[in-house]
């Protein structure tokens, strides 16, 4: 029995003897579903198939994007690693468009000639050549996205019983129970090393403390009761410089939330809004950040 | 004064390289012609003439230019920009098509100092049709001094997914035509607004829901305001067929030009229902929220702006004919409930969908202290 899981718990795949198998995703993406969930499950979370899961997950190692080609083939290492690991025979590689998702398409049928890899964009419009696939394996609930792209594909299942009742007889859909952590025993120190090294943590630290440092400034600015406008300038430059280290941070929801910090200022300067707005989103920004 | 220049996306499908006469009103009209209106700017739309003529450029958006295009091409585009590139403080682009990106690399190369404003509003699903990760395109977020999406889902959906801060610009409403309130009583009236019958609007699951419920609300009626469809007629005369005592409790009022008249409905109206399976930030939503009505919304990305919350209303799983009846149900019998949601949409639309203040918060993001 193999069964993976990413070190903070979020990353899950199991099988259960050796067959076929079926992926079931908790990403930190989950915090996004309750925006869309109506597009996923409606029990909140948000499953990927297991393309995306690795992508995440490399995402989490490297604490940025993965796009140079030196980081593609640590990225593709993993990918090989984890589908011997879970001998994975089909794949739903939900593909964001980038150069780096064509070339995953490409390049995961020859870790092993058995894999049928079914590519998508997240709508389905993708071109789909019909001839490479011969199986399809779904989330247990299987998003709108999939269900697009399976129109695409020429059949339409509505739910996971129908996907299952459509498949090959060997092909089974398996809900998460459980899962072990492996994933940090498959990857040697020495690999590890390389990897972190890829993402110097002190250049990180330096752009996310001007952040925190303009954050911390607030009481002082309103202690004074002047100064406003430079202010908010201050926090604008310091969204900007937000954006460009976001692809490294660990949650989805800072970005957003210093956006809605910044939103309470320019309303209370413009008359719209509150100083008790403000402070709460300072403190909400606080409670993330620190 | 800042010259702000809002050039018509090429081969847009719902804009086909320009407007007519009646999108003038909307988002792409209104906040330029608000940016002239209360902050000075010299605003101009620039696209193609679809239109013979546009009475409302006089009548109500006055001081706001429209300058024509001679065709439908990026080559006219850049040659655009570059003849007025020393009045175009500020270049204005609806919608994140990857078409502008030669656009705004030729701005930016004739006016490094100008600004640009992306008003990207849009769909999450759309959203994630765009190569967000292509060089290029990233290159084009980044020369964007505002991004903004027109509600909080697809804001927060950006947010994490695009290398740029995104601000919130809802689409606002602003008061044309002196429309006053509460000066007609409200009746127990179900309505929905827009082009009836497009597969987007799923009408029919309106239809449907109060077909379900219509005996236990007899005091009830459903009100569709907007073009049919063709092919949703037979939709229609089948529903009656099959419902004929619901012949006079569902009204197809047709399209109202007359936009006081259209005012009118949704004042009148208690309850405001959107069921569309897909949408950006609609436009009815403020109408409504200013009329005071309650809304119940399908979960379109925009739903949860829509209800405050749950303060104003209630949202039923796209495409659920029976939880929209039983909310439908549900809301219908609680009149304190829609009365004091009635309430509290009509004064949340003052705060969050008056198109002045949303535009000044444009301003102040385009130049800060300066603008004020």
């Amino acid at each position: 029995m193999s069964k993976i899981n990413y070190t903070n718990g979020q990353f899950f795949f199991l099988d259960n003897d050796q067959s076929e198998m079926i992926l079931d995703v908790r990403t930190p993406l989950a915090n996004r579903s309750r925006i869309h969930s109506h597009k996923f499950t409606t029990e909140g979370t948000t499953t990927y198939p297991l393309a995306m899961i690795i992508h995440q997950a490399v995402k989490k190692i490297f604490k940025a994007t993965p796009e140079s080609m030196a980081e593609l083939m640590i990225y593709l290492r993993i990918v090989a690693r984890l589908l011997r690991k879970a001998q994975i025979h089909s794949i739903l590689h939900v593909s964001e468009r980038s150069p780096l998702d064509e070339e995953l398409a490409e390049i995961l049928p020859q870790f092993n000639p058995a894999n049928k890899i079914l590519t998508t964009n997240k709508i389905g419009d993708y071109p789909l050549p019909e001839n490479k696939f011969d199986t399809i394996i779904y989330p247990p609930s299987p998003p709108d996205e999939i269900l697009l792209a399976v129109k695409n594909f020429g059949k339409i299942y509505s739910t996971a019983s129908d996907v299952e009742e459509n498949l090959k007889p060997s092909t089974k859909i398996f809900p998460l129970t459980k899962s072990l952590a492996l994933f940090e025993t498959e990857i040697s120190p020495q690999f590890r090393q390389e990897i972190y090294r890829r993402s110097p943590q002190g250049q990180f630290n330096e752009k996310f403390s001007v952040i925190k440092q303009v954050i911390d400034k607030l009481p002082e600015v309103f202690k004074n009761k002047s100064g406003l406008d430079e202010y908010i300038a201050e926090v604008v430059r310091a969204e900007k410089l937000l954006a460009e280290i976001f692809p490294e941070l660990q949650s989805d929801n800072i970005k957003f939330s210093f956006n809605l910090f910044k939103e309470s200022l320019i309303d209370l300067q413009l008359g719209n809004g509150s100083l008790s707005r403000v402070f709460r989103q300072y403190e909400i920004c606080k409670e993330e950040y620190f | 004064m800042h010259g702000a220049y809002l050039i018509a996306s090429s081969g847009n499908p719902t804009r086909g390289g320009g407007w007519n006469n009646q999108q003038l009103l909307k988002d792409c009209g209104l906040v330029p012609y608000l940016l002239h209106k209360n902050h000075g700017y010299h605003s101009v739309l620039v696209g193609l003439k679809v239109d013979e003529n546009y009475p409302y450029l006089e009548k109500y958006l006055r001081g706001l230019e429209m300058n024509f295009l001679p065709e439908d091409s990026l080559q006219a585009r850049l040659d655009y920009v570059t003849a007025h590139a020393d009045d175009m403080d500020l270049l204005i682009l609806y919608g994140a098509y990857p078409i502008y990106i030669p656009l705004v690399e030729h701005y930016k190369n004739i006016r490094p100092d100008g600004k640009i404003y992306l008003a990207t509003d849009m769909n999450i699903a759309w959203a994630d049709r765009l190569p967000h990760e292509v060089p290029a395109y990233k290159k084009f977020l980044h020369s964007c001094d505002v991004v903004a999406a027109s509600c909080r889902a697809t804001q927060k959906y950006l947010s994490a997914k695009w290398s740029v801060p995104v601000d919130l610009i809802r689409n606002g409403w602003y008061n044309f035509f002196e429309v006053t309130f509460n000066d007609v009583p409200k009746e127990n009236v179900i309505l929905t607004v827009g082009r009836i019958g497009t597969k987007q609007k799923q009408n029919h699951l309106l239809l449907a829901a109060f077909a379900k419920i219509a005996e236990d609300l007899p005091e009830w009626n459903v009100r569709f305001v907007g073009g049919v469809e063709e092919e949703f007629k037979p939709y229609i005369e089948k529903f009656f067929t099959i419902r004929p005592d619901l012949r006079g409790r569902v009204i197809f009022a047709g399209l109202i030009e007359d936009k006081i008249a259209l005012m009118d409905e949704y004042k009148r109206a208690k309850i405001f229902c959107l069921t569309s399976n897909l949408e950006g930030a609609p436009n009815v939503a403020a109408e409504a929220l200013f009329s005071g009505d309650y809304i119940i919304s399908s979960a379109v990305d925009a739903a949860d702006d829509m209800i405050d919350g749950g303060r104003c209303g209630k949202i039923f799983p796209i495409g659920d004919v029976d939880a929209l009846a039983q909310i439908l149900l549900k809301v219908c019998s609680k009149e304190r409930l829609i009365n004091s949601g009635g309430r509290h949409a009509a004064t949340y639309a003052r705060e969050q969908f008056d198109a002045n203040k949303i535009v000044a918060r444009l301003n102040y993001l385009l130049y800060g202290g300066d603008a004020l």
